[in-house]
């Protein structure tokens, strides 16, 4: 644990260091910080490919679209499409459901102290977008499966490595 | 004031100055700290770093002026930490402090050392140029609450509206502090 390491250095002599955040109040959350300061949460595409130097081409390659539809999804205030966010959260390699709620597909629950807590699944329940089509009720189905198949994987692996 | 702080991705020292922020740490802030910190986040379900509102403290500090002053640590002109002061009685008041995210210690991962410890060496430097003797006050984020323990700050008993312990910094617990930084300054 983080605060046993830094408890240690200090007994070893050296300055100490961690966490200094202080303030009035709690920083923003995640949801939160998206509305601020994107012009349109999309704008979270454009920001992990850059983060993780892709080109569009790349990027639309993986996604099995054109390099204009990419365009068009990073620069649009329509949600993206919700099929393709797992698909984007294996691509950068993270956290699923808070892309989900970043995209606007999942709502954030409110701040429990320093923890992010994301509402429970499913997410059908804390959809707030237009009515879905009957195939995009399915795939919502399958998208629900999708990361509770994937949550079920990761604590697997968690218990096998004794987290 | 200019201190050696340490890149522990490049492993080497560098000068980083803290002065008082203009206009340009807004943009900074928004432009960097803002992205970096929404990549880290979607990227690690346990980086439970604090974003503050800073474009709107640093707004508030241009238009309100005294006490409200913002500083920004800044490394060949990156925005490592930021620190708005405050004064609250006869103390020194440290309303918002926070190191960039990128330096965020986390399993030991951040960037930069040594940011934030320089931002408080600053406030207990400033508390002592203003005649406070090296008082200070702010309340701790709880994941922060162990750092100020370390440098010998302690709980006041009060609370904020937003269930934040106060912590205070007296006079000795300010002497040890600077004489512990001392080394890492640069006149």
């Amino acid at each position: 644990m983080a605060g046993s390491k830094f408890f240690k250095k200090f007994f070893d002599g050296s300055f100490p260091e961690g966490p200094i955040e202080a303030g009035q109040t709690l920083g923003l959350s995640p949801g939160v910080v998206v509305e601020k300061y994107l012009k349109n949460r999309n704008e979270i595409l454009s920001l992990l490919r850059i983060y993780f130097k892709m080109s569009l081409a790349d990027m639309a390659s993986k996604l099995g679209i054109s390099e204009k539809e990419l365009k068009e999804i990073e620069t649009s205030h329509e949600l993206v499409p919700f099929q393709m966010v797992p698909t984007l959260a294996d691509i950068f390699d993270v956290d699923l459901r808070l892309l989900l709620v970043l995209l606007g597909h999942a709502k954030e629950r409110e701040e429990n102290g320093l923890k992010r807590e994301f509402a429970d699944l499913p997410i059908a329940a804390q959809y707030s977008g237009p009515e879905l089509s009957e195939q995009e009720k399915v795939d919502l189905e399958n998208l629900i499966k999708m990361i509770l198949e994937k949550i079920k994987k990761k604590k697997g692996n968690e218990g096998e490595m004794g987290v | 004031m200019k201190f050696l702080s340490y890149d522990t991705k490049e492993k080497k020292e560098f000068l980083t100055e803290i002065r008082a922020t203009d206009v340009s740490a807004i943009k900074a802030y928004i432009q960097t700290w803002v992205p970096d910190y929404l990549m880290r986040v979607l990227r690690d379900t346990d980086f439970y770093y604090q974003l503050f509102e800073w474009d709107r403290i640093l707004k508030l500090s241009y238009v309100v002026g005294f006490p409200w002053r913002c500083y920004g640590a800044y490394t060949n002109y990156r925005l490592d930490g930021l620190l708005c002061l405050g004064v609250e009685g006869e103390n020194l008041k440290i309303e918002y402090i926070a190191t960039a995210p990128w330096n965020y210690t986390h399993e030991d991962a951040g960037k930069m050392r040594r940011i934030g410890s320089g931002l408080i060496c600053f406030t207990i430097k400033s508390s002592i140029d203003t005649k406070r003797q090296g008082r200070l006050l702010l309340n701790a984020l709880p994941d922060a609450e162990g750092f100020y323990d370390r440098i010998g700050m302690r709980p006041t008993g009060n609370m904020n509206d937003s269930g934040l312990k106060e912590y205070e910094m007296q006079t000795d617990g300010a002497s040890s502090f600077l004489k512990k930084f001392e080394k890492y300054l640069v006149v």
